[in-house]
């Protein structure tokens, strides 16, 4: 090995630093060279002419051509040493450097490896956390719907329940204070008149409040549905005008109505709806105005209904008012009775009706509750003549039904148009009642007990007996028809019966009669 | 019927809607009576005079579908001849009964 001094020096220096130590071996593996700094890798007895397999343990059984690197061999010193072996022509060459810095290398791996597993089980741990909670949420989540459906359901089913027996209450007190008020002209029955006005007032009010939880349930299942139609909306604001009226007037507060249209004003819209909606929204607003005004505003503007309720109340605070909207909620200060569900409703219905709800308000300066909604115009046309009221003759009817349902049903529709109205359900009473008193009209069914309608119109005509009958019956053979108009009926109707078309017949049959 | 109805007529309309139920299982009760070995003619003319009176309440009471589906099952049961042959009636009853069901 011929080398320069210079090379001699770089090398020394490159060694030094890298602190390699070698030694070559010939190809009976006998020591041939061995730089001096062996020993500080603790190979004291590497010297030239000793054998490597006797004095380095890990040349033992290897051989003098392979080219082999092995990395973390411990040195008979303690320390972590890296060994290349590097065959050449006839010699090995052994280098030997440290492995410490690689060691350093490994270990800062091996920790880095051992948090980032740390790391992962803690995410894995920590997603599963997140996992459960989420199931427990959603768990809660379906048990709150179920809750909240249970109570909707409970609700719905309740008011329904109360409704039925509330409108009896309220039919037949009406009724009671009509008969009160035909007895007692004289103001006799003035007191008691009161009394169940009084009565009724309260059952309207509990009525519509539980008419406000039944749409709520409804509007809680989608079960509403806005129906668009023919509405006249200057009729609309008239009739809800007249309705809300006693109530401004009660409490002394101006009702302002300002329309901007008249009659008659043909829109497309779901009349019952709208109508609901302005009720609520006027209710609320007289309800809660002590002094002051109402006022109703409404106008048309490219097919767009723009309607304004405007009051001098006490108006809403902004805490409040970001709470109005929400189902049940009322404010605790203001001692006015009601289910908090009047607005709710209203939000609910506008949005169905492809509108907004919009609520301004201020403490001290009154509230302004307004809304737009969807109502493309149409050319106003007389009402067709049959929806036209009748004109009323002094009548008295003689029912005919053993079906309770249908005559309770007629003799209610009857009276409330202010006929005077006898019900019989079998054919013999009905004959009785046509011998022994003087009516203007009897509406009679064919299939009754006892006598049919048919055996009653034969003993009519045998007995003389012209009072006009209206056969009503839900058979539409022509052969019933003919036979009924051969026994001296005076027109045939097939049921289900238009009430009209009972009065309309029954107009005819008085006038040919006089 | 008008569009904005008294309390008294709302009760009315109640009272019939929560029949509705008994009417059901009355049909019911015919369709298993003429299922019976010993069904009679009369049976059918019993049935048919309840569809009768069915055809016209539900009318009045704005159930127009019953209406006309208790119509159509008076005309099948007058039709009927033989209580051996009233596949026909039956399934118009069906129909009726099932119509009710939507509203009980």
């Amino acid at each position: 090995m011929v080398e320069t001094s210079l090379q001699q020096h770089i090398n020394q220096q490159l060694f030094e630093k890298l602190e390699l130590a070698y030694f070559c071996v010939d190809q009976s593996m006998q020591i041939i060279d061995a730089s001096e700094n062996l020993e500080n890798y603790g190979y004291t007895g590497v010297v030239v002419g000793a054998n490597a397999d006797d004095c380095v343990d890990f040349m033992f059984g290897l051989d003098a051509y392979t080219e082999l690197d092995l990395p973390m061999v411990e040195s008979p010193s303690g320390k972590k040493v890296s060994v290349s072996l590097l065959p050449r022509d006839s010699f090995l060459t052994v280098l030997i450097s440290s492995a410490s810095a690689e060691a350093d290398q490994r270990q800062l791996l091996q920790q880095k490896a051992n948090e980032n597993e740390l790391l992962v089980e803690q995410q894995i741990k920590l997603m599963k956390q997140l996992e459960n909670a989420s199931e427990m949420l959603e768990q809660k989540n379906v048990q709150l719907e179920e809750a909240s459906r249970l109570q909707t359901s409970f609700l719905s089913g309740v008011s329904h329940e109360f409704r039925t027996p509330l409108t009896s209450i309220i039919g037949y007190t009406n009724l009671v204070k009509q008969a009160l008020q035909s007895a007692g002209d004289d103001g006799s029955e003035s007191d008691k008149v009161q009394h169940i006005g009084a009565v009724q007032r309260s059952s309207k009010h509990l009525l519509s409040l539980v008419e406000n939880l039944l749409d709520h349930g409804k509007l809680d299942s989608d079960e509403i549905i806005v129906r668009p139609k023919e509405t006249d909306l200057a009729e609309l604001f008239n009739d809800v005008e007249l309705l809300l009226k006693p109530l401004s007037d009660g409490k002394h507060i101006d009702f302002i109505v300002e329309l901007g249209f008249e009659q008659p004003m043909i829109v497309v819209t779901d009349d019952s709806r709208l109508r609901q909606c302005l009720i609520n929204l006027l209710g609320n607003a007289i309800k809660f105005t002590d002094s002051g005004s109402v006022r109703l505003t409404a106008k048309l503007s490219d097919d767009f209904l723009k309607v304004g309720v405007f009051d001098t109340g006490p108006g809403i605070s902004q805490e409040n008012l970001a709470k109005i909207k929400l189902p049940f909620w009322q404010a605790a200060d203001t001692g006015k009775a009601g289910t908090g569900l009047g607005l709710t409703i209203t939000e609910r219905i506008v949005e169905l009706m492809g509108g907004e709800l919009e609520i301004s308000s201020e403490l001290g300066c009154g509230t302004q509750v307004s809304f737009e909604i969807p109502a493309p115009q149409l050319d106003a046309e007389p009402k067709p003549v049959e929806s036209q009221m009748l004109p009323f003759k002094q009548a008295k009817i003689l029912l005919a039904e053993d079906d309770y349902d249908i005559a309770d049903l007629i003799v209610m529709m009857l009276s409330e148009r202010g006929y005077e109205v006898s019900h019989v359900d079998n054919g013999e009473l009905a004959l009785n009642a046509l011998e022994n008193q003087e009516f203007d009209f009897v509406l009679m069914d064919i299939h009754m007990p006892i006598m049919t309608g048919y055996d009653v119109l034969r003993e009519l005509q045998v007995k003389g007996i012209k009072t006009p009958v209206a056969i009503m019956s839900a058979s539409a053979v022509e052969s019933d028809r003919a036979k009924a108009e051969q026994l001296g009926c005076f027109d045939y109707l097939i049921k289900p019966v238009e009430i009209d078309d009972v009065i309309r017949i029954m107009n005819l049959a008085i006038d040919q009669r006089a | 019927m008008t569009d904005h109805e008294s309390p008294q007529i709302l009760a009315l309309k109640e009272r019939y809607k929560s029949s509705l139920v008994d009417k059901m299982q009355s049909l019911s009760d015919y369709l298993i009576a003429m299922e019976s070995d010993d069904a009679t003619l009369d049976q059918v003319a019993e049935l048919r005079g309840f569809l009768h009176k069915l055809a016209g309440s539900s009318g009045m009471y704005d159930y127009d579908d019953i209406s006309v589906a208790s119509r159509k099952a008076m005309l099948a049961a007058d039709k009927v001849e033989n209580v051996a042959h009233i596949d026909e009636l039956k399934v118009a009853v069906g129909k009726v009964a099932s119509l009710l069901q939507t509203y009980c």
